[in-house]
């Protein structure tokens, strides 16, 4: 009974914060280092245990002026990040060991956006990762079922003051129809209707919207603890980026036009970059300089 | 002369009766026992005619010709109001009003201890703490101005009591529980004002009449409609508007029917239409509305009957078109709604001199709606709550209570929610947890049984000892709760209390729940003791000095807190979602000091109080509400011409707070994972905040015109409630409370 009066006193502050300009950055601009999205490399976002999986890791770096990032990778079976547990490897018995190496992103392009791939990764056998690290028991049913999550650690440091961390999960299932990841279809995004690539980008505010292959909201069913199964369908948002100006929405829903300030003067160059997610892990990133 | 002696006898053979009635003015409260003179330049001799119960009075001969009639009577203006007299008028009966010297009387508040079973508890006259400046007219958010309360946030009305968590405080309506007290962001009590007596507030060392808390409780106690006549007022504010009757039923009962409806939200709608392009819009105002009946028979000499009627809805509905920085999942359709009714038949019977039973009922529903897009929470419950006593008297001074203190409740819950992880008071993205969906079906009765007695061993000490039992059906357990108080009169005018005992608490549903909670939680626990010292250097009088303070302090074990870890359950590992890790302490130093001087009145109150807790294997950290310092300063003067002026000043400790340290991006979910720091290491700025109240009425023969401007926050500070970060956590901007206020009523009396 007493969730309702955390539910409301949750929701009024949320109501009177959301509506002040709170001096706080926008999300969708690109002004520091960053990780904005991680895929893969094959169709799929959902895989068996024993898989190889390619990651990649978009990276934004605007203000680095090309500077040298140190990375280090490592994966582990997931503890337990969505109950509240750090998500890190660190004292994880089934942690790999740290891949490192060095990048600069996107040297050669503008705004130094640019995509980091690691060494693939092996999905471990199933006697792992369906095995709880810290128990050491079994995952339930329902759990391996609707997927265990194998966690791919990744930390980037610029200086010894600067760093980011960023994780993602390869889902690993016994489903035998596994997620696929959403995709763009041609043109990625429109600029006032029309294709972005084509479009001139002037100081006057535009309609900026993203086109998706139908195929990408798939339906799925989930496993329930009492083992019966929910038949559910995909939600896919799209998540706005830009080195400039102002987008009214950082994040929206399919269908759900966005629009674009310009900055004024309008600079050499402007990064647009559109990450597609579905609410599985799947997703898709498009970028265009303009 | 012989003309003038024919005058005389005619003038005396046709003198005639008069009859009428005495009645306050404004009030038409008939006013018994008192004395109406007549006064006419042909007799010289003052006719004198006395008031009955029903503040008739008739004047069996009164000569020919012009008088006046007198009445002068304490706490009254004198009324002088000239008539005549013909022989053989047809003139209805007289009506005399006779007005107070002051409407705008300052009451006593403080309920005198002869009334008080559990000295424990803190009473607040509903008529009084509705004209507390700050709580707009709602004597139960009038409460926060006693010591011992902690301040909530400016968008919420909890009451938070010594160092314990909002949850751990009961709501009651006349001692059956009720799942809100306070409408939509504390506006209002879901009560209407009018149809209460009093607010009782209970803190530590509580007696065993109430459990089921180890917090404290708050109960609001409904009014016994007056049997007067037909009564009744309309009023309107910024926030709310409403009316009600105080009427007879029949030859004994009476009635008391409330309705109100807010249209706050309405503002709000059209305050945020105002721009066009704004990403977030409302599409049902939020609004509350309440409805309150209470009706009062006795029944015979020896029976009362009384019942309550208590029904209350909020509905919230908006569109958030951008979602908050660092929580995508937080987008799209949002509605809100939280409604109950509550019936509640109460049956007093007295056996004889010495016994009383007391039988209530409270039949409930409860309907609670969450949605957000896809999201739901939907709760469906049905209550039956019962409390039964027998009080049995077995001499001066020695009484037992036998009681009962049931919660039976079916609730049917759906729910489709990510899990939602919080520790020290900062918040995963909801877009961070794990979906969960839930459809169940599931009872949760509460049993309890008390025995307390009162004792009183000499003319200066007195022991109360008393025993409770609760049993929770949640997490099958039975408890015992031992509680002893001891009291001693130092002087006819000073007295000491030593107050101790066990307190328990049930795990809530949610945390019970198989699925999404540990079944296997035990029930929160608590110690308290308590010191309080009365004195009322008013020694009689009516005007003066009185102090109630002493220490108190409070252990708190069991309580139950998020856990992260896995345990194996059926030879599968499984979240443990929750367990019993959790300590906590508070302890402090309270006092009230009041002045009650006509026109001048007022009190201060401060607590000075630490309050900690320990998660598992954490160092102890400073509660979420751990206000070191809380200073309420009330003060008001009736002025003549039935003006009223009162403020209301606040210093408080600002809350503590957990900084964010760092974060971990979730690539999956477009979300930020925050990395706390050591949780309630730092602090916001103290809150102060001025709040100022006018009352002013007009007094018209028949009816009262009451306008009030009640203005929270006058001086418009910015205190800051709580803290919201940039997405990825690296910067953190304050989120200021409420601004000022400024809220301007009406209200017709008839």
């Amino acid at each position: 009974m007493k969730i309702i009066k955390q539910a409301l006193f949750f929701i009024f502050p949320l109501l009177l914060s959301s509506c002040g300009n709170d001096g706080l950055p926008d999300y969708f601009l690109l002004d520091r280092l960053r990780v904005l999205a991680t895929t893969n490399s094959v169709a799929a976002s959902e895989f068996s245990a024993g898989d190889s999986v390619t990651l990649s890791f978009h990276i934004s770096d605007p203000k680095g002026a090309g500077r040298t990032l140190s990375y280090s990778v490592q994966a582990c079976v997931d503890p337990g990040i969505s109950i509240g547990l750090t998500p890190t490897c660190a004292g994880n018995p089934t942690a790999t060991t740290a891949i490192t190496g060095s990048l600069v992103p996107g040297s050669a392009a503008t705004n130094y956006y640019g995509v980091l791939t690691p060494p693939a990764f092996t999905v471990p056998a199933a006697g792992i990762v369906f095995i709880n690290p810290l128990t050491g028991t079994a995952r339930s049913a329902a759990d391996q079922y609707n997927g265990v999550a194998y966690l791919v650690v990744m930390t980037l440091t610029a200086s010894t003051t600067e760093s980011v961390t960023a994780f993602k999960r390869i889902i690993v299932s016994t489903k035998t129809t596994k997620n696929q990841n959403p995709t763009f279809s041609s043109p990625e995004l429109l600029f006032a209707g029309a294709s972005a690539a084509s479009y001139t980008l002037t100081t006057d505010a535009l309609t900026i919207a993203a086109q998706v292959s139908t195929s990408s909201s798939e339906s799925y069913s989930a496993q329930n603890a009492d083992g019966s199964f929910t038949a559910s369908t995909e939600k896919l948002t799209l998540t706005w980026l830009v080195s400039s100006g102002k987008m009214r929405l950082s994040r929206s829903d399919l269908g759900v036009d966005n629009r674009f300030t310009p900055e004024s003067p309008l600079p050499a160059v402007t990064s647009f970059i559109a990450v597609l997610r579905d609410d599985r892990g799947g997703s898709a990133v498009f970028s265009i300089n303009k | 002369m012989f003309l003038s002696v024919m005058l005389f006898l005619v003038s005396s053979v046709f003198a005639g009766s008069i009859e009428g009635t005495l009645l306050e003015k404004g009030t038409k409260t008939p006013i018994p026992e008192a004395n109406v003179f007549i006064l006419s330049s042909l007799n010289p001799e003052a006719l004198k005619a006395t008031t009955d119960s029903a503040g008739l009075f008739r004047f069996p001969e009164v000569p020919e010709g012009d008088f006046k009639f007198i009445v002068n009577l304490t706490g009254y203006e004198k009324l002088e109001e000239p008539d005549y007299y013909m022989n053989g008028e047809l003139r209805p009966s007289r009506i005399l009003y006779l007005p107070k010297v002051s409407y705008q009387i300052y009451e006593t508040t403080i309920y005198g201890k002869e009334q008080k079973r559990d000295d424990s508890t803190r009473s607040l006259k509903a008529s009084f703490a509705a004209k507390l400046p700050g709580s707009n007219g709602d004597p139960i958010k009038a409460v926060q101005n006693l010591p011992g309360i902690s301040r909530a946030s400016g968008f919420s009305s909890q009451v938070i009591i010594q160092g314990a968590s909002p949850q751990d405080t009961r709501y009651t309506i006349d001692g059956h529980e009720v799942p809100i007290i306070f409408h939509f962001g504390g506006f209002s009590s879901v009560v209407f004002p009018e149809a209460l007596d009093r607010v009782d507030y209970l803190s530590a060392g509580y007696s065993v009449e109430y459990g089921r808390a180890i917090g404290g409780l708050v109960g609001a106690w409904t009014k016994k409609p007056s049997r007067e006549r037909f009564k009744g007022f309309v009023y309107a504010d910024l926030i709310n508007a409403g009316g009600a009757i105080e009427t007879p039923v029949g030859e004994t009962g009476s009635l008391t029917l409330g309705l109100r409806r807010s249209y706050i939200g309405n503002v709000l709608k059209a305050v945020s239409k105002v721009k066009e392009d704004s990403d977030f819009s409302l599409t049902a105002a939020p609004t509350f509305q309440d409805f309150t009946l209470v009706y009062d028979q006795p029944l015979s000499v020896n029976d009362d009957f009384k019942f309550d009627f208590i029904l209350s809805d909020d509905l919230f509905e908006f569109v958030l078109k951008d979602s908050p920085e660092n929580d995508p999942k937080i987008r799209g359709s949002f509605e809100t709604r939280t409604s109950f009714l509550r019936l509640i038949p109460q049956w007093t019977h007295r056996h004889d001199e010495r016994t009383t039973s007391r039988l209530s009922f409270g039949f409930g529903r409860d309907w609670i709606k969450f949605l957000l897009n896809d999201q739901y929470f939907r709760l469906s419950l049905l209550s039956i709550t019962n409390r039964y006593e027998l009080e049995k008297k077995w001499g001066e001074g020695t009484t037992s209570y036998f009681g009962l203190d049931n919660n039976l409740g079916w609730a049917d819950v759906s729910l489709n929610l990510p899990s939602f992880y919080s520790q020290g008071g900062v918040n995963n993205p909801l877009s961070t947890g794990t979906q969960r969906r839930v459809d169940v079906s599931q009872s949760s009765h509460k049993f309890g049984t008390y025995w307390n007695n009162e004792l009183k061993l000499s003319p200066i000490w007195s022991i109360k000892p008393g025993l409770r039992y609760d049993y929770f059906t949640t997490n099958k357990s039975g408890d015992i709760s031992p509680r002893f108080a001891i009291r001693r009169e130092m002087t006819p005018w000073s007295s000491l209390r030593l107050a101790t005992g066990l307190y328990y608490q049930p795990p809530r549903e949610q945390e019970t729940n198989e699925t999404i909670g540990n079944p296997n939680l035990l029930t929160p626990r608590s110690t308290h003791l308590a010191l309080t010292y009365d004195r009322d250097f008013r020694e009689g009088a009516s005007n003066g000095w009185s102090f109630q303070g002493g220490p108190f302090a409070r252990y708190f074990d069991r309580l139950i807190i998020p856990s992260s870890a896995y345990v194996t359950k059926n030879g599968v590992a499984t979240p443990e979602y929750y367990n019993n890790d959790g300590l906590g302490r508070s302890y402090g130093l309270e006092a009230l000091l009041r002045l009650d001087a006509n026109p001048w009145n007022g009190w201060l109150s401060y607590t000075l109080s630490r309050s900690n807790r320990k998660d598992g294997t954490q160092p102890w950290f400073p509660s979420q509400y751990d206000q070191t310092h809380n200073i309420n300063l009330i003060v008001g003067r009736d002025l003549p011409r039935n003006w009223r002026i009162a403020g209301r000043f606040r210093y408080v400790t600002g809350n503590p707070l957990t900084p964010v340290t760092g974060s971990v991006f979730d690539s999956d979910n477009d979300a930020y994972i925050p990395i706390r720091g050591p949780f309630y290491s730092e602090r916001v700025n103290a809150f102060t905040q001025l709040d100022i109240r006018v009352d002013k009425k007009w007094i018209y023969d028949r009816m009262i015109v009451t306008a009030y401007l009640d203005i929270q926050n006058a001086t418009n500070r910015k205190n800051v409630e709580s803290v919201s970060y940039a997405y990825d956590y690296s910067k953190r901007a304050d989120v200021t409370g409420l601004p000022i206020i400024p809220s301007i009523g009406l209200k017709g009396e008839f």
